[in-house]
C-alpha cells in the first residue's frame, strides 16, 4: 500500500551550551510533534522498546520495520564538528539523536542510507544542525538531507532469512553497510515486518541477542561470527496453532459427518 | 515504600530529580559502585539486573575515573532527554532472584515543564517512588551570591513539583535533598555549614511542606497494627491510608579529587570549570553510600511496619526475607550517618535507627 502525500519523518535532537537549552527535537516540518519522536523511541520491536535497544553513553544505530509496515531509523551520540568545542555548561560533549520514520508505502532507502552513513561514521558529519552563541538551530536549506537511497544491480537476491552477528571491528562495519546499501527498494518492502533490519549496539547482551534476531548486528557481545536461524515470531506460531486448530475441527466435523 | 511489581516482585522506586548536568547519573553510578567497597562483612548484594544497565554503569564508572585523574572532561549524560530506567537486584549474597529490587527513574530537569508521554511516565514514576532524590547543584547554590541559583536549579519549579507529588501520592514517602558537586564545600565544617544553611533557606518551603505532610507521629501501636493486618485479609492490597513525608539532606562527593574552581562564560551562558584538587589525585567519593543507607532504612522500618496477608507470608518466609534480609538490611543500614552536613531536616518514624 502507498501513502499517498506521506514521506520520511526526520527528527533531530541536540542541546545547547546553556543549562536551559535543554536536549530537544527539531524536524522542518510543523504537522511533526516532539510527542510522536517520543513515542516512536517507546515503541516495541520484536518485543522490545526502540530506546531500549540503545545505550545513553555509547553511539548505537538501529534500522527496523515496524509492526505497521512502516520503517524507523534510529543513532545516537552522533557528533559534529560544528557543536560547541567546549561542551555544554559541566563541559560534556554534545551529541545528536537521529530518528527517521518512513510510514508503511513511503520508500524506506533514505533511511537506509542514513543507517549506512552511521554504520560507518560518516553520520556525523552530515547532519543539518549548527550552533549560534551555543543555541543549536536546524538547517532550513539542507544540501545534503534528506538522504535518498538508490537501487544497486546485484547478481543474486539477497538472503533475507538467516540472521548474521558479527564482532565490533571495521571490517564488520564495511560488510554491514555494504549489505545494507545492497537492498534494493522491492527486498526491503519483502522484510518481514516486526524485526530489526541493522544494528549496531552494546545494549544487548548475548542471549538478547538471540531473542532479538536482527537481521545484521554488530556487538561486542559477540567474539565471533555467528548466525541466526530465524524461527517464526509469536504471533507466527499464533497462527499457526490457530490455522491448526482450524485444520482440526474441520476434520472431526467431517469425520463426524462421514460416520453419522 | 515497597511496591509489588508483576515483573520484578517486591520494589523500592527511587525518582532522581534534577537540574541537567547536576550529577545525578555520577551519583548513581558513585552509589553503585562504592555499594561492594562499604558493604563489609554484611551478605547484601546489589548488582545489575540487565545487561544495558550493567553495562552503562561501567561505561560512566570508567569516564569517571579518568575525570577524577583530570584527563577527561565531565562524564554523564549528554545526549539525551530521555526518561531511563536503572533496576538493581538487593538480596542476600547469592539470592536468585533476589529478594528486592530498586528501580532508579532518571528524569531529565527539563521534563518537569513540559507535557506529553514522557511528563506522564515521570508523573507514575514520582507516583510510585517511595524515594526521591531531588540532586542539587552545589556550585550554582554556593556560588557569587546564589546568582546562578534560580537559572540552574530552578528550585521555584522543583519545589512546586515536590509538593504536588507528595500531596497526591500519599504513603510514606522519604525526600533526600543531595547537593552534588559539593568536594570544595565538604573540605570544611565551615563550608559544610554554609551549604547546609544554603540548602535549608533556599528550599524551605519544600522542609516546610514535607513537615506539615508528616504524620509527626510514632509507629503504630501494636493494636493499630492487628486491625491493619485484619483490614489486610479482607484487601491485602488496600492503600495506606497514613501520609507521612521524612526529609534528609545528604550531600554526596561524587568524585572526591575535582573541586569547583570557576564560573566560565561560554556563548550566552557560562561552563563549571573543575580543577584537581591535588597533583595525582584520583577518584575517591565520599558518602556515595549514605543516601543508600538512608534508603534502605527507611524501606526496612517501613517494611516491618507493613501488614501481611497469609500469602505474603508464606512467600516472605520461603525466600528467607524477613529472616536474613531484613537482618542483613538493617546491619547495613546501622551505619547511616548524621553531622558532617548530613541533617535530617523533617523527621519521621521510618528515620530513626530500627
Amino acid at each position: 500500500m502507498t501513502t499517498a502525500g506521506a514521506r520520511v519523518e526526520w527528527y533531530f535532537s541536540t542541546a545547547g551550551v546553556q543549562q536551559s537549552k535543554e536536549y530537544r527535537w527539531f524536524t522542518w516540518e510543523e504537522r511533526l510533534s516532539p510527542v510522536q519522536a517520543d513515542d516512536m523511541l517507546a515503541a516495541p520491536i520484536a518485543g522490545t522498546r526502540l530506546l531500549d535497544l540503545t545505550l545513553e553513553n555509547r553511539p548505537a544505530t538501529v534500522l527496523a520495520r515496524l509492526d505497521d509496515g512502516g520503517f524507523v531509523f534510529y543513532a545516537n551520540r552522533l557528533e559534529l564538528n560544528d557543536a560547541p568545542a567546549g561542551g555544554d555548561h559541566v563541559t560534556r560533549r554534545i551529541s545528536v539523536q537521529v530518528l527517521g520514520v518512513a510510514p508503511d508505502g513511503v520508500d524506506p532507502r533514505g533511511l537506509v542510507d542514513a543507517a549506512v552513513a552511521a554504520i560507518q561514521g560518516d553520520l556525523g558529519r552530515q547532519l543539518p544542525l549548527s550552533w549560534t552563541a551555543g543555541t543549536p538551530a536546524l538547517d532550513p536549506r539542507p544540501e545534503r538531507w534528506p538522504l535518498s537511497g538508490r537501487d544497486v544491480a546485484r547478481a543474486q537476491p539477497a538472503d533475507l532469512t538467516t540472521g548474521l552477528g558479527l564482532p565490533r571491528t571495521d571490517t564488520s562495519r564495511s560488510r554491514v553497510a555494504a549489505d545494507l546499501a545492497a537492498l534494493s527498494r522491492e527486498e526491503l518492502r519483502k522484510f518481514p515486518r516486526d524485526r530489526v533490519l541493522a544494528l549496531e549496539t552494546e545494549a544487548l547482551d548475548r542471549s538478547g541477542l538471540d531473542e532479538l534476531q536482527p537481521w545484521r548486528v554488530i556487538s561486542s557481545a559477540l567474539k565471533v561470527q555467528v548466525t541466526f536461524a530465524w524461527r517464526p515470531k509469536r504471533h507466527d506460531r499464533e497462527l499457526v496453532l490457530i490455522c491448526g486448530l482450524v485444520v482440526l475441527v474441520v476434520v472431526a466435523v467431517v469425520l463426524a459427518l462421514v460416520l453419522a | 515504600v515497597l511496591t509489588s511489581d508483576t515483573e520484578l516482585g517486591r520494589v523500592m522506586d527511587v525518582t532522581m530529580l534534577g537540574p541537567r548536568g547536576a550529577g545525578k547519573t555520577s551519583l548513581l553510578t558513585s552509589l553503585f559502585d562504592q555499594f561492594q567497597a562499604v558493604i563489609g562483612t554484611t551478605p547484601l548484594e546489589l548488582f545489575a539486573r540487565n545487561h544495558a544497565t550493567q553495562t552503562t554503569l561501567e561505561i560512566y564508572r570508567q569516564e569517571l575515573h579518568e575525570f577524577a585523574r583530570g584527563v577527561l572532561r565531565d562524564p554523564g549524560i549528554a545526549g539525551t532527554a530521555q526518561l531511563r530506567e536503572y533496576i538493581f537486584g538487593l538480596g542476600t549474597q547469592g539470592k536468585r532472584p533476589p529478594q528486592m529490587h530498586l528501580r532508579f527513574t532518571d528524569a531529565p530537569g527539563g521534563l518537569l515543564t513540559t507535557s506529553g508521554p514522557l511528563r506522564d511516565r515521570l508523573d507514575a514514576a514520582v507516583g510510585r517512588s517511595g524515594v526521591l532524590l531531588l540532586a542539587v547543584d552545589s556550585p550554582a547554590l554556593m556560588e557569587e551570591n546564589q546568582a546562578h541559583h534560580d537559572r540552574v536549579n530552578t528550585p521555584e519549579l522543583v519545589m512546586e513539583f515536590v509538593r504536588d507529588a507528595l500531596a497526591a501520592g500519599g504513603g510514606q514517602r522519604l525526600v533526600i535533598v543531595v547537593p552534588l558537586k559539593c568536594e570544595k564545600y565538604m573540605a570544611s565544617a565551615r563550608g559544610a555549614q554554609e551549604l547546609s544553611d544554603a540548602v535549608k533557606q533556599r528550599y524551605r518551603t519544600l522542609i516546610k511542606n514535607a513537615a506539615n505532610l508528616s504524620i509527626q507521629q510514632q509507629a503504630p501501636e501494636p493494636t493499630d497494627r492487628v486491625l491493619r493486618a485484619l483490614r489486610n485479609v479482607v484487601n491485602p492490597y488496600s492503600p495506606d491510608d497514613q501520609t507521612g513525608v521524612g526529609m534528609l539532606l545528604a550531600p554526596v562527593q561524587t568524585v572526591g579529587s575535582m573541586r569547583f574552581s570557576r564560573f566560565e562564560p561560554a556563548g550566552d551562558g557560562f561552563r563549571e570549570i573543575f580543577m584537581l584538587r591535588q597533583i595525582g589525585g584520583s577518584y575517591s567519593p565520599r558518602d556515595a553510600d549514605q543516601p543508600l543507607r538512608w534508603m534502605l532504612r527507611f524501606a526496612v522500618n517501613a517494611y516491618k511496619d507493613r501488614s501481611k496477608n497469609l500469602f505474603e507470608w508464606v512467600v516472605d518466609w520461603w525466600n528467607e526475607t524477613d529472616v536474613k534480609l531484613t537482618s542483613a538490611l538493617e546491619r547495613f543500614a546501622a551505619d547511616c550517618k548524621v553531622g558532617d552536613g548530613f541533617e535530617i531536616l523533617v523527621p519521621h518514624p521510618y528515620l530513626d535507627r530500627t
